[in-house]
């Protein structure tokens, strides 16, 4: 067949051909944009329907109370009285006669009201003008007609008292008549509100069940922009994370545990209605699922209870022979589902503690609890290298418990179908967090749960997990970190909470992060290690300048070589972990264990000796106060040490764990002193009881203001705490061994210039060294590649996996020479790091990202929340708590007293700034004075510089919202009979039976002594006073200054007394006048304070 | 026919009434301590009377003072509508011990001319502290809300003690002089718990069979540490 030209064949079948392809294609790509690539509308649409079942229920439960025969009966009755009501108003003529006679009197009573009103002025009028003249005539001393105008003055004002009395009956007609009048609308409008309350409801579901109505809603693209607030990438946040989590700020879709938590914490309707949006039939089921499975741990306390406080003992595991009922495997993981979701994080689990896994045989499993303290220790038995963790179900066939328990749990799975999924539910504490803190729409989602900017899915083709399966994100999305394949909720979320909250040392919602603070500020981490707001804190450890006046040759170079050894629970590191455990440095080729313990020890031994060496040639003599021991009564000393308040910080007792850190539960907040005498010379100990900060200006240690005897005292009694270890004078310190001592101490120069001893310690000749360690400040940022992870076997084997950053801070604090080799020497000591301290530094360290948000969105930029900020940190620092209940928290102290004597105990300091002036308690804080002289405890004298006393001040003022500095209240000063009125009421009331006037009187009880009055005018607030007298409680829970009036109704308060008419507010001013102007003066029998400065 | 419709509701009312008692004692084993005074020479109106503190009280080989209450297998029951009263005479609680099912009313009195202030706790909790200046002071009314020990103290007179046992089943006695007869008592198993100031509680199972008053001795050897 001949071929026709081109320009004659037909193109229809290849351009139908491309037709289709370009159909087919245009369809796929509609498919791929509109289902594939919008796999969040499946989760849309499933949140959809479980909303509409949500709703469905909630219909079908409130139509259900609806049509209840009582419900039918009230909701009659209401309509009846409804319909009465509104008839008495707007009925037939004979119905509403009544109501309109009561309007018509109203409207009479009005007019009586103006026309007496008019009356009075038009009387007043005529006085005004009699007055006029009168008073001209008094000027110009006419006498006889000054007397008849007086006459006239005085008849008008007969007239006048006479309409003035008519006018006031008039005023009280016409509020009765408007009552009367009003009282027929109430009882309508009443009637309709209570029929509204029981149908509105039903009215509310349906209006949204509407939304449902048709197509029903549509899944659609929903995102938070926010343009000024920066991600870690530093490009714009764009978070789209809602269109999955779809039920994340909406009320309705929390756990159970949540709801019942609030619930319990007696959240208002309102607020539960709207956080939760759950009725009180769920309400109910909820709590008999909780009840039946959950038992409650009891929450410790607010403030340290007396006594101190003990967190319950957890209950005894099911014994494995009485598990004779046994469920499979899927079961038991839908039990603890359900307990997940009733119990919550703060419960105690049935299926946790009351079931056993056993396998198909029987046998029962045990899970193994592995012992996290770091890797590699003995490379040769890799401890992290157990058997391949397989998946739960694999392992276990079967869950076992008792009869009792399995029938329990399977009923309770009946009972109530909690059925939203997690990643449907709302976001938890969503009205704190949420709400109220962070709005979404201000502050998206990525902002604290992390994430790498634009990329969702991990690298090399790995599964959208939020990043959890790939180690090169740095930033995963999920709250928990994974530490040597143990997993820790929360951590890293907390972490992000820093580059906002920068400035707040304890944050509610973030426990690891605030300890993690505390911890790097505690321990001294900056000492060493340069990090942005860490630079102006005192150096964490004493002074070494004159360290030959305080201490021996012999135990300085015991205490260097191993201060655990001779303390334990010191923060002072261990700078040859080597020489203690053989594991904890790496060994060099072919050396065993014993072999690099020996080899260490010979190398500690060597440079303890050159570093005592040249601390003690370069210590200059202290000013002590006493040369040798001071002679002194040791059982007396021993009798102030555990009264004066010495026991507020430190404990004398060997291995005691009472007075730990706020930071961390294994070191002390002050020295154990169970042995001090090993360690400080008699003189020393005087000099520093009498004043600490003489010998060492930046110690936290305050002075006690002891008398040269009383500090001789406790001397002698601190002289008898030692221990029986002997201290071997070093060789180069013998006498004839100058020379060498000397030239030792050149080595020892070198030797702290590379340990860094001057970061936490004053020492001569490193006044300006520079800081030794790696800079923190951005720590938290570094991506895997930028750590070094040396060669320990677990690292390298399965660098994927194991490599993360979590991994390597966690094994660097516990074991801060293992990624050393043979061409990278590591300094950092090691501190011993518990796990608990570990998860709290490696949250801190994660949260140093040297992000800094622009300044609306930082934490502290009010002048009242800066000012609470800043005070927390000089509370914190100086030990407050330790002896004060500050701001509800605190009151270490109180552990000294028992229940009939915890008024001896230091005041609780909550709301103290709304209680005192804030130029008395700077003048306090510079001074203390006694306030309560009998008190055994005193309140030391700080010797605050005037910045840090002011800001104390206005941390307390600002804590309490109050003004600073200036006040803003007056007191008048009672006069006359008013003064004789109120010194009736105070002496009917008993005031001074505890509140002591100048001291105390004779016979009294201290036990029962309350504050000198004479005080008051320059200590408390005027308008503290009156708020404090209607409820004490109010203000300071458990105080023992009773109520004597009570305020329930407002408008009609009673009270004890007749004085003043019987009013109770006439009363509280009066005695709030009195007390500011309380003096010697007035009150005879008293005599000033003693203002004894050694006491108090 | 009426008369048997009668009967029989009747007898349908008298039978959850089936009910027995627990009766006992509480037994004291080891060698009462010795009570020192009080110190009421603070206050000149209570000097006028000394007294030795009462907290330990044993006659006869029983302790007295002791609150007995069912903890566990009671139900709850509604409030009667008598009142507790609580006075303070002598500068001392009167009584010292008694009971209180929650939502019962409770009435504080004050017989002594001089300043009192009642200041009661739950635990370490504060439930309220009013003061009454004299004995012409109003009452104090309170209605019992939770469980618990009520605890009652005068933080004027530090001496001063009261305990009011709440419950939320009327299955509780106070043994006064050392023994205790709970009646009222259905059928079936118990958790019973003594509670005493100083020596803090005990517990027992017991069982109550119908047409048989259970018996249950607590005993205290002095040795224990718990109450108030």
């Amino acid at each position: 067949m001949a071929r026709k030209p081109l320009e004659l064949q037909s193109l229809k079948w290849p351009f139908v051909g491309l037709a289709i392809l370009l159909a087919v294609t245009t369809a796929w790509s509609v498919v791929d944009e509109v289902v594939t690539r919008r796999p969040w509308k499946i989760y849309q649409r499933q949140f959809f329907q479980l909303e509409e079942a949500h709703l469905k229920a909630d219909r079908d439960r409130a139509q259900k109370r609806l049509e209840a025969p009582e419900m039918k009966k009230e909701l009659e009755a209401l309509r009846a009285e409804l319909k009465a009501a509104s008839d008495a108003i707007s009925g037939n003529p004979e119905q509403r006669r009544e109501y309109e006679a009561a309007v018509k009197e109203d409207d009479e009573a009005r007019v009586k009201e103006a026309e007496a009103k008019l009356y009075l002025g038009f009387d007043k009028s005529e006085q005004d003008a009699v007055y006029y003249l009168l008073r001209e005539a008094r000027h110009e001393n006419k006498a006889k007609e000054e007397e008849e105008l007086q006459k006239k003055f005085d008849a008008w004002q007969k007239k006048i008292d006479e309409k003035t009395r008519l006018y006031n009956a008039a005023i009280e007609h016409h509020r009765q008549t408007t009552a009367r009048r009003l009282a027929f609308v109430k009882r309508r409008d009443d009637a309709q509100t209570k029929i509204d309350a029981i149908e509105k409801p039903i009215e509310e579901i349906d209006k949204r069940l509407e939304a449902f109505k048709g197509l029903g809603k549509l899944p659609a693209m929903e995102q938070y922009w926010i343009s000024n607030l920066k991600n870690s990438w530093g490009s714009e946040t764009v978070d789209r994370c809602q269109n999955c989590h779809v039920g994340i700020n909406k009320g309705g879709f929390s756990a159970p545990w949540e709801v019942l938590a609030a619930k319990k914490a007696n959240l208002s309707e309102a607020e539960m209605k709207a956080q939760f949006a759950v009725d009180d039939e769920v309400l109910a089921r909820y709590k008999e699922v909780h009840e039946k499975i959950c038992e409650d741990l009891p929450p410790p306390p607010a403030a340290i209870p007396i006594g101190g406080y003990t967190p319950p003992a957890e209950p005894a595991p099911v014994d494995p022979a009485q598990a004779t009922e046994c469920r499979p495997a899927a079961v038991w993981e839908k039990w603890m589902e359900m307990a997940g979701a009733y119990c919550g994080p703060d419960a105690r689990w049935l299926s946790k503690t009351k079931t056993v896994l056993k396998d198909a045989k029987g046998a029962v499993l045990t899970e193994a609890k592995p012992v996290w303290k770091g890797i590699a220790r003995d490379p040769a038995a890799d401890a992290m290298k157990g058997p391949e963790e397989k998946p739960l179900e694999d392992r276990v066939a079967q869950a076992c418990s008792d009869k009792e328990t399995v029938a329990t749990l399977e009923e309770a799975a009946k009972i109530d179908p909690f059925d939203v999924k997690p990643v449907f539910r709302t976001h938890p504490h969503r009205w704190e967090l949420l709400v109220r803190a962070h709005v979404p729409e201000q502050f998206g989602c990525t902002t604290c749960h992390g994430g790498e900017g634009a990329q969702t899915k991990g690298v090399m083709h790995r599964k959208f997990r939020h990043g959890e399966d790939d180690h090169h994100w740095n930033d995963p999305l999920t709250e928990e970190v994974t530490v040597l394949d143990k997993k820790f909720p929360g951590a890293f979320m907390q972490a992000k909470c820093d580059k906002c909250h920068t400035q707040e040392l304890t944050l509610a919602h973030a426990p690891l992060l605030s300890r993690g603070k505390k911890l790097f500020t505690d321990v001294g981490c900056w000492g060493c290690h340069p990090i942005e707001g860490y630079s102006d804190l005192a150096k964490r450890g004493p002074t070494l300048t004159n360290i030959a006046s305080k201490t021996k040759p012999g135990w300085l170079t015991s205490w260097i070589s191993y201060p655990k050894g001779w303390r334990p629970a010191t923060r002072m590191p261990n700078f040859w972990p080597g020489a203690v455990d053989g594991n904890a440095v790496p060994h060099p080729e072919g050396q065993s264990t014993e072999q690099v313990v020996a080899e260490q020890k010979k190398l500690r031994e060597r440079e303890v000796a050159a570093i005592a060496a040249y601390l003690w040639t370069q210590s200059e003599p202290a000013k002590l106060l006493v040369t040798g021991a001071p002679r002194g009564d040791a059982a007396k000393g021993k009798e102030l040490f555990e009264s004066v308040g010495c026991k507020a910080c430190h404990v004398a007792e060997k291995g005691s764990t009472a007075r730990r850190s706020e930071a961390s539960t294994e070191r002390d907040y002050a020295p154990n002193l169970w042995n001090v005498a090993d360690k400080a010379r008699p003189e020393w100990i005087y000099s520093w009881v009498k004043n600490p900060k003489a010998l060492w200006p930046e110690t936290k240690m305050p002075d006690l203001r002891l008398t040269d005897e009383e500090a001789a005292n406790v001397t002698a009694y601190l002289l008898t705490l030692k221990s029986d270890q002997s201290y071997k004078l070093p060789r180069e310190f013998e006498r004839g061994q100058e020379a060498q001592l000397h030239l030792m101490s050149d080595q020892g120069k070198t030797l702290i210039a590379k340990y860094g001893c001057f970061g936490c310690h004053n020492i001569k000749g490193f006044e300006n060294a520079q800081k030794i360690g790696t800079e923190l400040t951005e720590h938290g940022r570094k991506g895997v590649e930028l750590l070094d992870f040396g060669d320990v076997r677990y690292f390298t084997e399965d660098p994927k996996h194991h490599q993360t950053y979590a991994n390597w801070v966690w094994e660097k604090l516990h074991v801060p020479r293992v990624f050393a080799y043979e061409r990278v020497e590591t300094k950092m000591p090691q501190f011993d790091f518990s796990d608990e301290e570990s998860l709290a530094l490696l949250t801190f360290l994660k949260g140093q990202t040297g992000e800094r948000p622009s300044p609306e969105y930082l934490a502290g930029q009010s002048e009242q929340k800066a000012a609470v900020l800043k005070g927390e940190k000089l509370v914190f620092w100086n030990g407050c708590r330790n002896c004060h209940i500050v701001e509800r928290r605190g009151g270490l102290v109180r552990d000294q007293y028992n229940e009939d004597n915890q008024s001896f105990a230091p005041p609780i300091l909550t709301g103290e700034g709304w209680k005192v002036q804030p130029e008395w308690l700077f003048g306090f804080l510079k001074a203390p004075i006694p306030l309560r002289p009998w008190l055994q405890i005193r309140m030391p004298t700080f010797h605050f510089p005037d910045q840090d006393a002011t800001d104390i001040v206005h941390f307390f003022a600002a804590a309490s919202s109050k003004s600073f500095p200036y006040l803003t209240a007056e007191a008048d000063t009672p006069a006359g009979e008013r003064l004789a009125e109120v010194e009736s009421l105070f002496k009917e009331l008993q005031c001074i039976k505890c509140h002591v006037i100048g001291q105390l009187r004779p016979g009294q009880d201290p036990g029962s002594a309350a504050p000198n009055f004479l005080l008051a005018k320059v200590r408390l607030r005027p308008d503290w006073i009156p708020v404090w007298l209607r409820n004490p409680q109010a203000l300071l829970e458990g105080t023992r200054m009773p109520s004597f009036w009570d305020f329930t109704d407002e408008s009609h308060p009673t009270s004890p007394s007749k004085t003043f008419g019987g009013d109770a507010k006439a009363q509280i001013d009066a005695l709030r006048d009195y007390l500011m102007h309380l003096d010697v003066k007035s009150v005879p029998s008293a005599k000033t304070a003693s203002l004894d400065r050694h006491k108090g | 026919m009426r008369f048997i419709e009668t009967l029989a509701i009747l007898v349908a009312l008298a039978l959850p009434a089936a009910a027995e008692t627990i009766e006992g004692s509480v037994e004291f084993t080891g060698k009462p301590p010795t009570m020192g005074k009080l110190h009421r020479e603070a206050d000149p109106y209570c000097a006028k009377k000394p007294m030795n503190d009462p907290s330990v009280t044993v006659k006869s080989g029983k302790l007295e003072n002791v609150w007995v209450h069912v903890t566990k297998g009671a139900k709850e029951s509604a409030p009667p509508s008598s009142t507790v009263s609580m006075d303070q005479k002598d500068c001392m609680y009167t009584p010292r011990m008694t009971t209180a099912v929650v939502g019962q009313k409770i009435l504080a009195k004050n017989g002594d001319p001089v300043l009192h202030n009642v200041h009661t706790y739950l635990g370490a909790t504060t439930l309220f502290n009013k003061g009454m200046p004299n004995e012409k002071a109003a009452p104090i009314e309170y209605v019992a809300k939770e469980e618990g020990m009520m605890k009652w103290k005068c933080d004027v007179h530090p001496w001063m003690r009261g305990y009011i046992g709440v419950s939320k089943n009327a299955l509780q006695a106070v043994a006064g002089d050392g023994t205790f007869k709970i009646e009222n008592v259905p059928p079936g198993k118990y958790t019973i718990e003594a509670w005493h100031e100083k020596y803090g509680a005990k517990t027992q199972e017991v069982t109550v069979e119908a047409g048989k008053p259970a018996k249950v001795t607590f005993k205290y050897d002095g040795t224990e540490k718990g109450g108030a």
